[in-house]
C-alpha cells in the first residue's frame, strides 16, 4: 500500500514537471483534498470515540462558518474572527456532547423511576439523531441568516504566484498549508501529550481507561470539540470558493465521508491521505477525461470508491477487526 | 478509584492492545503529577524486556508479557493497594511463577496486594493471609501457612 | 389463545379503519394517506434488511427510483396497464437489489453505509445522464388519478406486501435473517450461508422498495430524478427507526411520521419548518430509541401480562 502511494506521488511529480496545466490542477486538487481530509479527520475522530458516523459534521462546519461571517459583519478582522470562531466551535462541540450525555442520563434515570425498562436503540438511533441535527442546523442557518448565497472573504490574496511558468493560486497553497498544519498539530497533540494519549485510550478501551483514572466522558467531549474545530477550519477554507450558504457542505460531507472510508474509517492518517487522493483524482478526472462532466463527478468518484471497497472492504489503511465469538 | 491509590488489574488484563508498551506505562501514571521518568526506570529494572519492546504494540506481546505489562502499568500508579484478578489465567506455569515472584517482591517493598486466584497452590505460597471463598461466601480464613496445612483445603484445592 | 384473539381483533380493527377511512376524509387527504401506504411498503422492506438482517442501507431511495421509472417508462412509452407495472417494478428492483446486495455482503457498518449512500447518489445521476431513455431532468409524465383511486390501489398493495413480509419473516428464511443478524459465525455453524442470506435479504428488501417506487410515481403522476434524491433514502431510514427496527408493528407509525412531518412542520412554523423537522426527529429518537415498536413492547406487554394475571 505504501509502495502504491509512493508510486502515485512520483507519477504526480513527474506529470507536474512535464505539464504546467497538470501541475496547476494537481495543486488545486490538493487544496480541495486538504479540505476533504480535514472534515474526514473530524468524522474519524468522532467515529473512533463514539462509533457514530456524524452526519451533522458538515452542517456543524457550515454553522460555524456563518458565525465567522457574523463576527466579521460586526467589524472584527479576519484573523480575529478566525480564532474566535475556532474557540466557539470547540466550546460548541464539547457542549454538544456534554448536553447529549446529560440528556441521556436524565432520560434513563426518569424512565427507571417510572418503572419503564429502557432498551438502547443502538447505533442507528444515534445516527438518526445526527441526521436530525443536520436538518435542524441547515434550517436554523437559513432562518437566522437567510438562505441567500453570501460571499466570504479569503485569508489569502487571490492573485496567482508564478513558479517557473506555472501559475499557482496562493489561496490553494494557503489552504493546503492550513489543512496540513492543523493535521500535524493534531498528530503531535495525540502522540506526545498526556491528554492526547488519554483521549486515544478512552476511545480505544473505555473500561481500561477508567481503571487508570482517565475521565472517559470528558475525553469524548474533548474529541467532539476538536472535531468541531477541524470542521470549522474546513468551512472557513472552502467558503471563499463555494460561497456561504446553508447547503454549502452537503457535497463536501459526502466527499469527506468517502475519504474517511477510503482511508479506513478508524485511521486518522488514512482520512487525510484519502482526502488528498480524492481531491487530486477528482480534479484530474474533471480536467482530462471529458466523459466526466460536473454532474458525473460525484457518481464516478463514488463508483471508484466502491471498487476500492470491494477489493479492500476495510479501506486502504484499515485492518480487519478480529472478533472472538 | 485510581485517584484513591488503588490499582486494579482485571481478569483479561485491561491493557491497551492498540497502544505501544511505553504508552501503556505512560497511561499507568496518568493520575500522577510531575515526572514519571523515575518510575519508568524502576519498571525497567523489574521487567528488562520492556526496554527493547517499548515501541511495540501491546497486543502483539505474548500472554505472559501482557500480564507483566498490566502489572507494570498498575505499578506506575504507585498504588497503596494493588488488586489482581486471576493473574495466572491462560499462562504457562513457568510464567505464572515468575509473575508471582514479582508480586511477592512488590509486596515486600511495602505494597499491599490482594490477589484473587484459582491456583491455590501458588497463591498460598505467595500470600500472608488467605481467604477461601465458596459460592460467594468466605468459608475459611487465616494465615496462609495454616491454611496450607488445613485438611479440607489440602484435599479439595491442593490435591494431596 | 387469548393472545391470538387479541391479535386478530387488532388486525380486524386496522383493516376496518383502512377500509372505512375514505368515507370520512377528503380526496386530498386520501392522496396523503396513499403516500403513507407508499412509505409503509418501502419501510417494511427496509426493515427486513436493516431490522431483521442487521444490514444498514442509506440507499433504498435508489430502488424506489428503479421501481418508479419502470412504471413510468412502461406506461408512457409502451402503453402498459398501470397495475401490470407494479409486479414488473418489483421484480426488476429485486434483481437490482441482488446485484447491489451480493458485493455489499463483503461490507458492514460504516463501509456498508457509504456504499449504499453511493448507490442513492449514483442512480439519480444515471437517470439524468441517460435522458433519451428516462426523460432526464424534465422527467416522464403519466396519467393523473384521483386521491381515492390512489388510496385504494396503494393500500391494497400495502396489504399484499405486509402479508408477504409476514410470511417471509415467520418462516425459515426469516429465521436465517435473524440468525445472520445476531451472529455470522453462529449462523454458519447451523448450516446457513450468510452471503446468500444477506443477498436475498437485500433483494427482497429492494423489491419492496421497487413496488413502493411504483406507487410513488403513480401518486405524483410523474417520475423525476430530484424526487428520488438522497433525502428520500434518509426519510426511509428515519421512518424505519421511528417505527422500530426488527418489528412490523410500528411501521405504520414510521410511515405516517415521514409522510406528515413536513406538512405538520410547515403548519407550526412558516419561517423555519426545517428546524421543527430536525427537532422532531431528534426528540422522537431520543425518547424512543427503539422506535414505536419498542414503546409497544414496553407498554403493551406488561399491560397484557397484568390482565392475564388478573383474570
Amino acid at each position: 500500500m505504501v509502495l502504491l502511494l509512493a508510486a502515485a506521488c512520483v507519477a504526480l511529480v513527474i506529470g507536474s514537471l512535464v505539464s504546467d496545466q497538470f501541475a496547476e490542477q494537481t495543486v488545486a486538487g490538493l487544496a480541495t483534498g486538504g479540505i476533504f481530509g480535514s472534515l474526514a479527520l473530524a468524522l474519524v475522530l468522532i467515529y473512533r470515540a463514539t462509533e457514530v458516523i456524524n452526519f451533522a459534521q458538515g452542517q456543524m462546519a457550515m454553522f460555524t462558518t456563518y458565525i465567522a461571517w457574523q463576527l466579521m459583519q460586526w467589524g472584527i478582522g479576519y484573523w480575529g474572527a478566525f480564532v474566535l470562531t475556532l474557540g466557539i466551535a470547540f466550546a460548541g462541540g464539547v457542549a454538544l456532547l456534554a448536553f447529549a450525555l446529560g440528556a441521556v442520563f436524565v432520560r434513563d434515570w426518569t424512565f427507571e423511576r417510572m418503572g419503564i425498562k429502557q432498551a438502547g436503540g443502538g447505533v442507528i438511533a444515534v445516527v438518526i439523531v445526527t441526521i436530525g441535527m443536520l436538518i435542524l442546523l441547515e434550517g436554523a442557518a437559513a432562518w437566522i441568516w437567510s438562505p441567500e448565497i453570501k460571499s466570504f472573504p479569503s485569508a489569502f490574496p487571490t492573485r496567482p504566484i508564478r513558479v517557473g511558468g506555472v501559475a499557482f493560486s496562493i489561496q490553494d497553497l494557503g489552504t493546503i498549508g492550513v489543512a496540513l498544519g492543523s493535521v500535524v498539530v493534531l498528530w503531535v497533540f495525540f502522540q506526545f501529550t498526556k491528554v492526547g494519549l488519554a483521549m486515544r485510550a478512552a476511545a480505544l478501551r473505555p473500561f481500561a481507561a477508567r481503571l487508570v483514572g482517565v475521565r472517559v466522558n470528558a475525553m469524548l467531549a474533548l474529541g467532539w470539540g476538536l472535531a468541531a474545530v477541524l470542521g470549522a477550519i474546513a468551512g472557513l477554507m472552502i467558503a471563499p470558493t463555494i460561497f456561504l450558504q446553508p447547503t454549502m457542505m452537503d457535497t463536501i460531507l459526502i466527499y469527506a465521508f468517502a475519504a474517511a472510508v477510503l482511508g479506513g474509517i478508524e485511521s486518522p492518517a488514512g482520512a487525510v491521505v484519502g482526502g488528498l487522493a480524492l481531491g487530486v483524482v477528482l480534479n484530474l478526472l474533471g480536467t482530462y477525461v471529458h466523459f466526466v462532466t460536473s454532474e458525473l463527478r460525484l457518481p464516478v468518484a463514488l463508483g471508484m470508491l466502491l471498487i476500492v471497497l470491494l477489493i479492500k472492504p476495510t479501506g486502504l489503511f484499515g485492518h480487519r477487526v478480529v472478533r472472538k465469538v | 478509584m485510581a485517584k484513591l491509590g488503588i490499582a486494579h488489574v482485571p481478569e483479561g488484563r485491561g491493557t491497551f492492545a492498540e497502544l505501544t508498551v511505553m504508552e501503556n506505562l505512560r497511561l499507568g501514571g496518568y493520575t500522577r503529577h510531575g515526572s514519571i521518568r523515575g518510575d519508568i526506570d524502576r519498571v525497567r529494572a523489574y521487567f528488562p524486556w520492556i526496554d527493547e519492546r517499548a515501541d511495540q504494540q501491546a497486543g502483539t506481546l505474548s500472554g505472559g508479557e501482557q500480564q507483566m505489562l498490566a502489572l507494570a502499568r498498575a505499578f506506575m500508579q504507585r498504588p497503596r493497594l494493588l488488586l489482581l484478578d486471576e493473574p495466572s489465567l491462560g499462562l504457562a506455569p513457568l510464567v505464572v511463577s515468575e509473575i508471582f515472584r514479582i508480586v511477592k517482591e512488590l509486596n515486600e517493598e511495602g505494597m499491599t496486594v490482594l490477589v484473587v486466584e484459582q491456583n491455590a497452590n501458588i497463591a498460598l505460597q505467595a500470600a500472608d493471609e488467605a481467604y477461601v471463598l465458596e459460592v460467594g461466601k468466605v468459608v475459611l480464613s487465616g494465615p496462609s501457612a495454616e491454611l496450607r496445612e488445613h485438611e479440607s483445603v489440602r484435599k479439595s484445592y491442593l490435591g494431596y | 389463545m387469548r393472545q391470538r384473539l387479541a391479535l386478530a381483533a387488532v388486525l380486524a380493527a386496522a383493516v376496518a379503519v383502512v377500509v372505512l377511512l375514505p368515507l370520512a376524509i377528503s380526496d386530498y387527504r386520501q392522496l396523503q394517506a396513499a403516500g403513507v401506504a407508499t412509505f409503509f411498503v418501502a419501510i417494511v422492506g427496509l426493515n427486513i434488511l436493516t431490522g431483521y438482517t442487521g444490514q444498514i442501507s442509506l440507499g433504498h431511495g435508489a430502488f424506489m427510483a428503479i421501481g418508479g421509472y419502470t412504471t413510468a417508462i412502461l406506461t408512457h412509452d409502451h402503453g402498459w396497464n398501470l397495475f401490470a407495472t407494479i409486479p414488473v417494478a418489483t421484480v426488476i428492483a429485486f434483481v437490482a437489489g441482488a446485484l447491489v446486495g451480493l458485493p455489499a455482503t463483503r461490507l458492514s457498518g460504516a463501509y456498508l453505509a457509504l456504499a449504499t449512500f453511493a448507490v442513492a447518489l449514483v442512480v439519480p445521476a444515471l437517470v439524468r445522464k441517460f435522458d433519451h431513455f428516462t426523460g432526464g431532468n424534465s422527467g416522464i409524465l403519466i396519467p393523473f388519478h384521483s386521491g381515492h383511486w390512489l388510496y385504494v390501489v396503494s393500500w391494497t398493495t400495502a396489504a399484499i406486501f405486509l402479508v408477504l413480509a409476514w410470511l417471509i419473516l415467520r418462516g425459515r428464511l426469516g429465521r436465517s435473517f435473524r440468525a445472520v443478524r445476531d451472529s455470522d459465525v453462529a449462523a454458519v455453524s447451523s448450516g446457513i450461508n450468510p452471503t446468500l442470506t444477506k443477498t436475498l435479504a437485500f433483494a427482497i428488501s429492494a423489491a419492496f422498495a421497487g413496488a413502493a417506487g411504483s406507487l410513488f410515481v403513480l401518486s405524483a403522476a410523474y417520475a423525476q430524478p430530484d424526487e428520488f434524491g438522497l433525502l428520500l433514502s434518509i426519510r426511509l431510514l428515519i421512518g424505519a427507526a421511528v417505527g422500530g427496527l426488527g418489528s412490523l408493528w410500528g411501521v405504520v407509525v414510521g410511515a405516517v411520521f415521514v409522510q406528515m412531518l413536513p406538512v405538520w412542520a410547515q403548519g407550526i412554523s412558516k419561517q423555519a419548518p426545517a428546524v421543527i423537522q430536525g427537532l422532531a426527529v431528534i426528540l422522537v429518537m431520543f425518547l424512543l430509541p427503539t422506535g414505536f415498536a419498542g414503546l409497544l413492547r414496553r407498554v403493551v406487554a406488561p399491560l397484557s401480562n397484568r390482565i392475564r394475571n388478573a383474570s
